[in-house]
């Protein structure tokens, strides 16, 4: 048999059967390297070597950083804050989820962790409003989505490491494709909320919200204490990483007071267990993306591919849809491992900005979050609110279709995305 | 307290890896940005800090049941998802890990061999590639653990 059917064919059975991602992409990767001769004492530097790589270090950092940043409080101040400046008009804390998202996103770098730190709070909060639960849970989760699309993001790191392109550049073209997003989310928001009479509070008086925003302050800068240290030159990813941590600890310790030990404990342990289960899939993905490219399947999809049109739009089209459905079955992180040895010679061949694509890809990818069957950030909604996912799933299609149209909008124009990191400079 | 230490061992060890690679990575920026000085070593430790907390924590994550996995199937059928398909995941991960464990031990065998010394720390590089056997071996047996668990706790 052709080594390209046995390859993803093999793949998608196991993936398909409930095997865990990372033996999914292990297993078939042993199987053909072993079954093609292609060396298999490789199997332990390659593995080894996809972990081992100094801006990988990116991910656990800001996975902690997140939680620290979460944990502290910082979430709930800043819903407070927001509250008191949207008021009583129509969809009052829809919208305070979205640019609360907004902000946590510039904080987290993590569809799922957004997601937990918006819905622990604000879940409760528009229940307790007559919100809809499906309604609510399904726009946390979308808001969630914005967390890989606005900087920082993992799924920039990892794109970053296997399409060798700039972190920092990455982060920058995110900004404006993210914040169209989020503008988008509050359409289907605010209209399904004012038909349904769902509507804020009241305004804050003057002292009400300077007392928040004193409160709030310190997490309205943490998304500028990040990026601004990144864009300044002054940190590269990995270390605006780090220094992200250290300015939840010094929030948590020093100004609110509010980690303890314990906590800290269970956040540390919380934030090894996500990283690994990353790093992982990445160290076999890796191996996987390895054999495919040694086999030729990589090569040879990718020339299939450019043989169905010689117009690159239609070809852009087709590879959205591809990376839509592999969102719906698999995850992000193993999806750039597999799709982009084969879309980096089109890339190529069409000569597309890969700073572009990578928000394509990821702002694709992101809606891939929130689509069922496999929806991490609807795994995650689905557990803090206690409802089944059918549920969600009914009340999540608005969100898609208007995250789409955010898609549509970033692959039309380019330079939404390219002209931010030219503005720092970046390439 | 012989049974805490045995459920929690990984995730221990994760959290002080984590701590040592945030505190390296942390004084290497103030150093870098105040008295222009970078340890050399620091990035070394912290990439092989992370090898570790990959296989350590990938272990713990199979105790908790925490990998990413497409689990609709044995939502649907949960007799198929116990009976057939849970035992199939396990054996195909030990038979994955065991494979990784067969050629890193190579892989060291290879390294003590030739004295490979690591780059920075000039110290016997097989202590990194060591995280990859030992961590399997933990992942295997977590593995096991988890699915006895779960083949057992449906007949009680």
């Amino acid at each position: 048999m052709e080594p390209v059917i046995v390859f993803f064919v093999l793949f998608l059975a196991l993936l398909l059967l409930g095997i865990p991602v990372a033996t999914s992409l292990g297993f078939t990767a042993i199987a053909l390297i072993w079954k093609y001769n292609l060396g298999i004492q490789v199997l332990s530097p390659n593995f080894y070597a996809n972990i081992a790589k100094f801006q990988l270090l990116a991910l656990p950092f800001f996975i902690l950083a997140g939680l620290i940043l979460d944990r502290c409080g910082i979430s709930r101040r800043l819903i407070r804050f927001i509250s008191l400046l949207v008021g009583p008009i129509p969809g009052g804390l829809a919208i305070v989820t979205i640019i609360v998202g907004v902000i946590f996103a510039g904080i987290s770098g993590s569809g799922p962790a957004d997601t937990a730190a918006l819905g622990t709070i604000l879940f409760p909060a528009m229940v307790a409003m007559g919100y809809d639960k499906g309604f609510t849970s399904a726009l946390i989760a979308g808001s969630g989505s914005l967390a890989i699309v606005i900087p920082p993001s993992i799924a920039f790191i990892i794109y970053g490491v296997i399409a060798s392109t700039s972190v920092p550049a990455l982060f920058a073209a995110g900004v404006i494709p993210g914040i169209i997003a989020a503008l988008l989310l509050t359409i289907p928001s605010v209209f399904i909320a004012k038909r349904r009479g769902w509507h804020g509070e009241r305004w804050g008086n003057r002292r009400e919200i300077w007392d928040a925003f004193k409160g709030a302050v310190w997490g309205l800068a943490a998304p500028g204490v990040i990026l601004g240290g990144i864009y300044g030159g002054i940190f590269t990813a990995t270390e605006a990483a780090v220094v992200a941590v250290f300015y939840g600890l010094f929030l948590g310790l020093v100004v609110y007071r509010s980690l303890t030990l314990p906590m800290l404990y269970g956040i540390f342990r919380d934030a090894t267990l996500s990283s690994a289960v990353i790093m992982f899939i990445v160290a076999f993905a890796g191996l996987f993306s390895w054999t495919g490219s040694t086999l030729g399947v990589m090569d040879k999809t990718s020339s299939y591919l450019l043989s169905m049109s010689s117009n690159p739009f239609v070809i852009l089209l087709l590879v959205n849809v591809v990376l839509f459905i592999a969102g719906m079955l698999m995850d992000a992180i193993s999806i750039y491992y597999i799709f982009l040895p084969i879309l980096l010679p089109i890339m190529k061949h069409f000569q597309w900005d890969p700073v572009w694509f990578g928000v394509v890809m990821t702002m694709n990818l992101a809606i891939g979050q929130i689509t069922p069957p496999v929806a991490v950030n609807l795994y995650v909604i689905a557990n803090i609110a206690d409802i089944s996912l059918e549920r969600i799933s009914r009340s999540i299609a608005p969100f898609i279709g208007i995250m789409l149209v955010a898609l549509l909008i970033t692959m039309l124009f380019p330079s939404l995305s390219t002209s931010l990191p030219a503005l720092f400079g970046l390439k | 307290m012989l049974k805490k230490i045995y459920e929690h061992f990984e995730e221990a060890t994760c959290v002080v890896l984590l701590v040592i690679m945030s505190l390296l990575a942390f004084v290497n920026v103030i150093t870098r940005y105040f008295i222009q000085y970078s340890f050399a070593f620091t990035e070394e430790v912290e990439v092989a800090c992370l090898v570790w907390l990959t296989m350590l924590g990938a272990a713990a994550g199979f105790r908790r049941k925490i990998h990413l996995g497409f689990d609709l199937l044995s939502i649907r059928f949960p007799n198929l998802g116990k009976n057939i398909l849970l035992p199939l995941a396990s054996i195909l991960t030990i038979f994955t890990v065991s494979a990784l464990i067969w050629f890193s031990v190579v892989q060291i065998r290879v390294e003590i061999s030739l004295d490979t010394m690591t780059e920075a720390l000039n110290i016997p590089h097989w202590l990194y590639t060591l995280a990859m056997p030992a961590g399997g071996i933990l992942v295997i047996l977590r593995v096991i653990e988890a699915a006895w668990k779960e083949l057992m706790g449906g007949k009680g």
